[in-house]
């Protein structure tokens, strides 16, 4: 009875086998890529887009696209008649990042990575250090679950690198109708005998001049003569002819962040003078410089590179006009006022 | 002299008289366009700001209108034009800001004050142009200006003034804040608020801008703020972070800064001149964010 059951049995097992040898032997399967018994298969890892950047400068607070090629894959499909073809893989996922060099590297910055897909990531510099190289770094992943069903490992791609550039500042000019003197009225105490200008300037490639937030605009005045202390301070009563009276830091640094757009500038009367003759010169630079992560104070070093946009002489003097009759005159290179006294 | 020139080349056109003091009156009216254009353009030629014509409203970010000791303390400042005109309001410069910021202590002793505008001040001096109802914003470091070391009630008066004789108030605003002790769990909760944005570049999309948050940390004089100043130094060379480290003095604080002295890039350039330099404050509206 035993061994009639057991004969039973394999007899069964052998129709089964038979069976399935008959209809097909494989079960269905994908592979990422080709393997040496795979013919009539092609795959091989995914084919992954390389990113590039159109422009050839970028600024901080701009938006830098990046585009980049479809992505393709090919995987190895085992049919159930055990015979192979290609099928291409259809989905993916693309991740971004943006990279520093540094310290001689490469390296992932530690920011919130860009917001991109498969056919491309929007960098939005404003928080990022310029004066550094930077590139794209786009990881193409072939998701699980999807489509042909051969995993590949994840492509990364890199862009060329670009360098990321500071605003700076540009169109430095003296506003129309000025300089002036005498004047009254405004937000500035000018006295009689004032010398005032306006100037206005404006940013490279920008909408908005908040975009000049990380640099300082100064004024950066020396004076000819005779200079001691600490901080150093000339003393005009040595210069000419000893007798104007007044001191002041040398240098003189003003300034501040950049993004106002315009400044007044005045040269007002200094010290006390009295009727005897005097003079005393000066040297006045306006310049900008750029920082990182804030606009550089006004008295930084030369470390910022400040960049010189224009160079004055102003020259003071006390001087007998007339027998008896004294005046202040005030003059910027070839432009002047004057205040007479008594 | 340009406008000369204009009337010159105007006039070398003209063949008959009559023509001639046309194209002369014609001339004379583009000049004066031009010249309207090129100040209407280049802004900053509005009324003078007269007491009353701006409103400023002081706010301090606070929990409550609470800070423990030694938090960095931050102000906002807008200034709106309230006015039916245009007006110039002028801001003055790192040396004479003409807003003007002064702590009290609970007694009413001013403990700490910002420079004065000087109105015959030799130098240049930004402004900003308001139309009616536009506002001018800044965030300033309290902090920077004074430690709130002791628990009390400060009071914060902030006063824009004018740079002329007498310097006129054109608008004030007060604010109180309280001191608690020193909570080192707090202070470490808000130096971390204060930086999460920097580490993931998205401070400009917040309410504080960068260098506010920079700004704050430097204030800071607790180990608190060493890892953040550390972050700042690693990842752009920040100077004045390695400075801020050396202000914090701390054994802890000295070893950082050693061990990014001996660094070749330039985070250690940033340490190495950070221990060489002196401690005090050299820019104190810088410090607070007065740029």
């Amino acid at each position: 009875m035993k061994r009639r059951i057991a004969s039973i049995c394999l007899t069964t097992l052998m129709v089964i086998i038979s069976a399935g040898i008959a209809s097909g032997c494989c079960q269905e399967n994908w592979t990422a890529e080709k393997r040496d018994s795979h013919s009539g298969c092609t795959a091989g890892p995914i084919d992954a887009g390389v990113p590039s950047y159109a422009g050839s400068t970028l600024y901080r607070h701009h938006n830098a696209p990046y585009t980049k090629p479809d992505d393709s894959d090919v995987d190895c499909h085992r049919k159930t008649d055990c015979s192979y073809n290609d099928e291409s893989e259809t989905q993916f996922t693309c991740d971004w990042k943006i990279q520093v060099y540094s310290g001689g590297q490469w390296q992932d910055c530690e920011y919130q990575a860009i917001s991109g897909d498969c056919t491309g990531a929007n960098w939005d510099t404003t928080g990022y250090k310029p004066g550094l190289e930077y590139r794209a770094k786009s990881f193409t992943n072939d998701t699980s679950g999807d489509g042909p069903y051969g995993d590949d490992a994840g492509v990364y791609h890199y862009s060329g690198s670009v360098q990321l550039k500071a605003p700076e500042v540009t169109h430095y000019t003296k506003r129309a109708g000025w300089p002036q003197c005498d004047i009254n009225g405004l937000t500035l105490a000018f006295k009689d005998g004032a010398l005032a200008y306006r100037y206005d300037w404006d940013c490279s490639c920008c909408k908005d001049l908040e975009h000049l937030d990380k640099v300082t605009i100064r004024e950066n005045v020396t004076y000819d003569g005779y200079t001691s202390g600490t901080p150093p301070m000339h003393d005009s009563s040595h210069d000419g002819s000893n007798c104007f009276t007044n001191q002041i830091e040398d240098p003189t640094l003003r300034g501040k962040v950049a993004t106002s757009g315009w400044w007044s500038d005045t040269h007002e009367m200094l010290g006390v003078f009295g009727v005897w003759a005097s003079y005393c010169q000066g040297s006045q630079l306006y310049q900008w410089a750029s920082g990182w992560p804030e606009a550089p104070p006004v008295n930084g070093g030369d470390e910022f590179g400040w960049t010189t946009i224009e160079e004055h002489t102003i020259r003071r003097y006390v001087e007998e006009y007339q027998s008896g009759h004294w005046r202040y005159r005030i003059m910027k290179d070839n432009d002047g006022c004057t205040h007479n006294y008594n | 002299m340009h406008s000369n020139k204009v009337l010159q080349g105007c006039g070398s056109r003209s063949r008959k008289h009559g023509r001639r003091a046309f194209r002369f009156t014609l001339c004379l009216f583009s000049i004066v366009g031009v010249l309207y254009l090129g100040t209407a353009w280049s802004g900053g030629d509005g009324v003078p700001t007269m007491p009353g014509d701006i409103a400023l409203r002081l706010t301090l970010f606070t929990q409550n209108g609470a800070i423990t000791a030694g938090e960095p303390l931050i102000a906002k400042i807008e200034l709106t034009n309230k006015s039916e005109k245009e007006v110039e309001l002028s801001l003055g410069n790192n040396r004479h800001p003409t807003t003007y910021m002064e702590v009290r202590s609970q007694n009413g002793q001013i403990v700490a004050c910002t420079p004065r505008p000087d109105p015959h001040a030799d130098e240049v001096a930004f402004g900003c142009t308001l139309k009616p109802g536009d506002s001018h914003t800044k965030f300033w470091v309290i902090s920077a200006l004074y430690q709130f070391k002791e628990p009390g009630v400060y009071t914060v008066r902030v006063q824009q003034l004018k740079p002329s004789e007498g310097l006129p108030v054109l608008a004030e605003d007060t604010a109180m804040v309280r001191v608690t002790p020193f909570d080192a769990a707090k202070l470490e909760a808000r130096c971390e608020e204060v930086f999460q944005p920097l580490r993931t570049g998205t401070s400009h999309r917040t309410d504080l801008p960068m260098a506010v948050r920079t700004k704050a940390l430097y204030s800071v004089r607790y180990e608190a703020a060493l890892p953040y100043l550390e972050w700042i130094a690693v990842e752009w060379d920040g100077q004045y972070a390695c400075l801020a480290m050396r202000r914090i003095a701390t054994e802890r604080a000295i070893s950082i800064l050693s061990s990014l002295a001996a660094r070749e890039d330039g985070s250690g350039k940033a340490a190495r001149n950070a221990l060489k330099m002196p401690l005090e404050i050299t820019d104190v509206m810088w410090e607070m964010n007065d740029y």
